[in-house]
């Protein structure tokens, strides 16, 4: 039995993990105190995240691909059942669905809060000026509550990790933070990377997309 | 001559007949006996209307090429708002009424405290009229600014945080 390490997770994937930590707790240290200047510029480096992996799970590496960890029932029953086979890479099917799950609810917080006005009509998201102050104060509300409903699936993350290291053994934070996964013997197929020039374009990109939206894309 | 004053005598008759109606229509629209729930409901409604004015004020300060415009209708309208402000917490529509509100009961236990910062409010709501009837954007900006100052002040003093 000879141990291997495979490559996994690649930089842009785990890079996109952890800066969303700080990034999701910033954000909401900064409501909490009412430093929305900070709350925005915040907000503004979620979304560029956001896109940046909405872009790399169409034509990132393997494992970052929305098209490989996007499964149907008929898999995720067989997954459950601890029927599916050779050790997987990448999401499980039930954490892929649990990936998108997130990614598109903090696209969702993200966009709601460019519209989200507050109460007083003093603070508002770049894009406020485009809607009026009811509508505004409704994307405020709906903005509150995505973030209620987004602590409740990183909970179910975070509880999700702990099980499978205390019950199944399985160490999933290591080969994020690495990028590596240890394995028993080599996989039939290696996960194919994406090019990090391609991720880092798209980076620009969502970037500029996000500077954009703050600005209002200029209309004003 | 003769007929100068006949004109003046029917401006004259025709003011007192416009003061007379409106004199009416002031009585008519005074504001109607409300629960203690509608009160409160009145409140948060005319609140909106100052939200929603102060939004379409600091839309424009912050735009490239300022509309001077609707700066200076939503500046009047959160002046006249500012002026019926105080009549908007009678005695017994607040919290200690058992109401649901986010207007703490400091406001009528502490009423010296509550009338500070409303006159400031005024003040401030005043001051941009005042800038708005004028085109400096970069006065108008800065006394918007003072309002909201002023807003934050009273909500962290007489507000529940939601």
């Amino acid at each position: 039995m000879s141990e291997t390490k495979v490559r996994v997770w690649d930089f842009p994937v785990r890079l996109f993990h952890w800066l969303l930590v700080p990034l999701i707790a910033f954000s909401w240290w900064s409501a909490e105190e009412g430093r929305l200047d900070w709350h925005r510029l915040s907000g503004y480096a979620v979304l560029t995240l956001i896109v940046f992996r909405l872009a790399w799970g169409v034509v990132g590496s393997d494992t970052a691909r929305f098209s490989r960890f996007l499964k149907g029932p008929r898999n995720i029953g067989a997954y459950l059942s601890g029927k599916s086979g050779e050790p997987r890479l990448g999401h499980n099917p039930l954490g892929g669905w649990s990936v998108l799950a997130m990614v598109l609810l903090l696209l969702t917080q993200t966009v709601l809060g460019l519209f989200a006005i507050d109460v007083d009509g003093i603070e508002s998201g770049p894009l406020a000026v485009f809607v009026s102050f009811d509508q505004g104060r409704v994307a405020a509300e709906a903005h509150h509550l995505t973030f209620n409903i987004l602590l409740a699936l990183i909970a179910l993350h975070i509880l999700t990790v702990l099980f499978y290291a205390v019950f199944k053994r399985n160490n999933l934070v290591g080969p994020m933070i690495t990028g590596r996964k240890t394995l028993a013997s080599e996989p039939a197929v290696a996960p194919k990377m994406g090019p990090l020039w391609l991720a880092f374009i798209l980076l620009i990109l969502a970037g500029g997309l996000a500077y954009a939206a703050s600005k209002a894309f200029w209309a004003f | 001559m003769q007929a100068q004053k006949a004109t003046r005598a029917a401006i004259a008759a025709v003011a007192v007949l416009i003061a007379g109606v409106s004199g009416l229509a002031v009585a008519q629209t005074a504001p109607p006996a409300r629960t203690a729930a509608q009160t409160v409901d009145y409140r948060e409604a005319q609140f909106r209307r100052l939200g929603a004015a102060f939004k379409a004020v600091n839309d424009q300060t912050r735009a490239s090429s300022p509309n001077l415009a609707t700066i200076r209708t939503n500046a009047q309208t959160i002046s006249t708002l500012a002026t019926e402000f105080p009549s908007w917490f009678p005695a017994g529509s607040g919290p200690a009424a058992g109401l649901e509100t986010k207007a703490k009961a400091d406001i009528w236990t502490n009423g010296a405290g509550f009338t500070e910062q409303v006159t400031r409010f005024q003040t401030a709501a005043r001051n941009l009229s005042t800038a708005s009837a004028g085109t400096d954007t970069a006065a108008i900006g800065a006394s918007a600014r003072a309002l909201g100052a002023t807003c934050g002040g009273c909500h962290t003093a007489f507000r529940e945080r939601s």
